[in-house]
């Protein structure tokens, strides 16, 4: 038969297993929003957060102007989220047929969020053979913690050539910068990239 | 905790002087891609090694001394930095973007670091650098 002792050590180290797994989902692929809401392993929204979107979408503020924007969750580290909205931004001036973009801005638009925790208390109770009971466990617990979530925005400017830009400029190619990264974060070629105009 | 522990350990024996190498086990140290001929994101990571054990640079110094060295073993001699780029709010890690120039930039307005100078500056501020890079 199990002591009383070992089976508060065993809950307690089952409640403290349950509480990290629910603290470490996987870190937000690289995916479109509308895709990412039906990943497996994503997990559920946290309370207040079921409509928060995760991964890339785009918005077009002019034809060459495009506000390019990744969204993490906690586990997503903060360069990868960078990394992520660059390689978007890469990916978006392929589909549309510019070889170069520049990145005009960059916006941190990473909020914080504080989420709190009870852990209810357990208590176990043992009788001798001579009647006399003692009582131990653990109380109810609450724990508060703040998590960051990663947002970020590239404004970038989609270009047909370098050669109206000063030499100081951050001029990127685009195939480049999506082979590189691609490569750092071992993620695939996607098959095919349209040409321009093909999905105009 | 296990961060706190080795950070522990190695205050005891070493001080905890920041890693200055190629990134390997645990996160510690640099790395940088190409993104597009003479543009490098320049990466420094400092691990996990807890605030009150630091001593030495600071891993945006570390960062810089990169660039500078990159620019250096490149056959480059400037180098200016993307300043859209934001401070990463990683604890511990710093990304640079950076252009390469054999020629000082003649742009107004736009700040070149003289590769030579930021690695004898940083290396003279702190001495076991040098022995890093043997």
């Amino acid at each position: 038969m199990r002591s009383p002792r070992r089976i508060l050590t065993a809950a307690r180290a089952t409640s403290l297993a349950l509480a990290l797994a629910s603290c470490s989902s996987p870190a937000t692929p690289y995916v479109p929003v509308d895709i990412s809401l039906d990943l497996p392993g994503v997990g559920p929204r946290p309370a207040g957060l079921e409509q928060a979107r995760f991964g890339y979408t785009e918005y077009e503020i002019s034809p060459t102007i495009v506000r390019v924007r990744f969204s993490g969750n906690p586990s997503t580290d903060e360069a990868r989220a960078v990394d992520f909205a660059l390689l978007r931004s890469a990916e978006v001036a392929l589909e549309r047929g510019y070889p170069f973009f520049v990145v005009r801005d960059r916006i941190d638009a990473s909020f914080l969020r504080t989420y709190t925790r009870t852990t209810p208390g357990s208590w176990f109770t043992t009788c001798d053979s001579n009647g006399r009971c003692t009582t131990a466990g653990t109380p109810p617990t609450t724990t508060t913690h703040v998590r960051r979530w990663p947002v970020h925005d590239h404004l970038i400017e989609l270009l047909e050539e370098t050669s109206g830009e000063d030499e100081t400029s951050f001029v990127l190619d685009a195939r480049f910068v999506q082979l590189a990264l691609r490569r750092k974060y071992g993620l695939l070629m996607p098959l095919t990239t349209p040409e321009r105009g093909a999905i105009e | 905790m296990r961060g706190v522990a080795a950070g522990l350990f190695c205050a005891a024996l070493t001080g905890c002087l920041p890693h200055y190498g190629p990134i390997g086990d645990g996160d510690v140290g640099y790395r940088e891609i190409e993104l597009t001929p003479r543009i490098y994101q320049v990466e420094y990571l400092d691990g996990e090694r807890p605030f009150f054990v630091r001593r030495g640079p600071h891993y945006e110094e570390l960062a810089l001394l990169r660039s500078a060295d990159l620019t250096r073993e490149l056959g480059f001699r400037f180098f200016i930095v993307d300043p859209t780029a934001l401070p990463s709010a990683s604890r511990g890690a710093r990304q640079l973007i950076v252009k390469l120039f054999r020629d000082a930039p003649s742009a107004q307005g736009v700040e070149a670091f003289d590769a030579e100078e930021i690695s004898r500056e940083l290396r003279a501020r702190y001495p076991y650098l040098e022995a890093s890079d043997r």
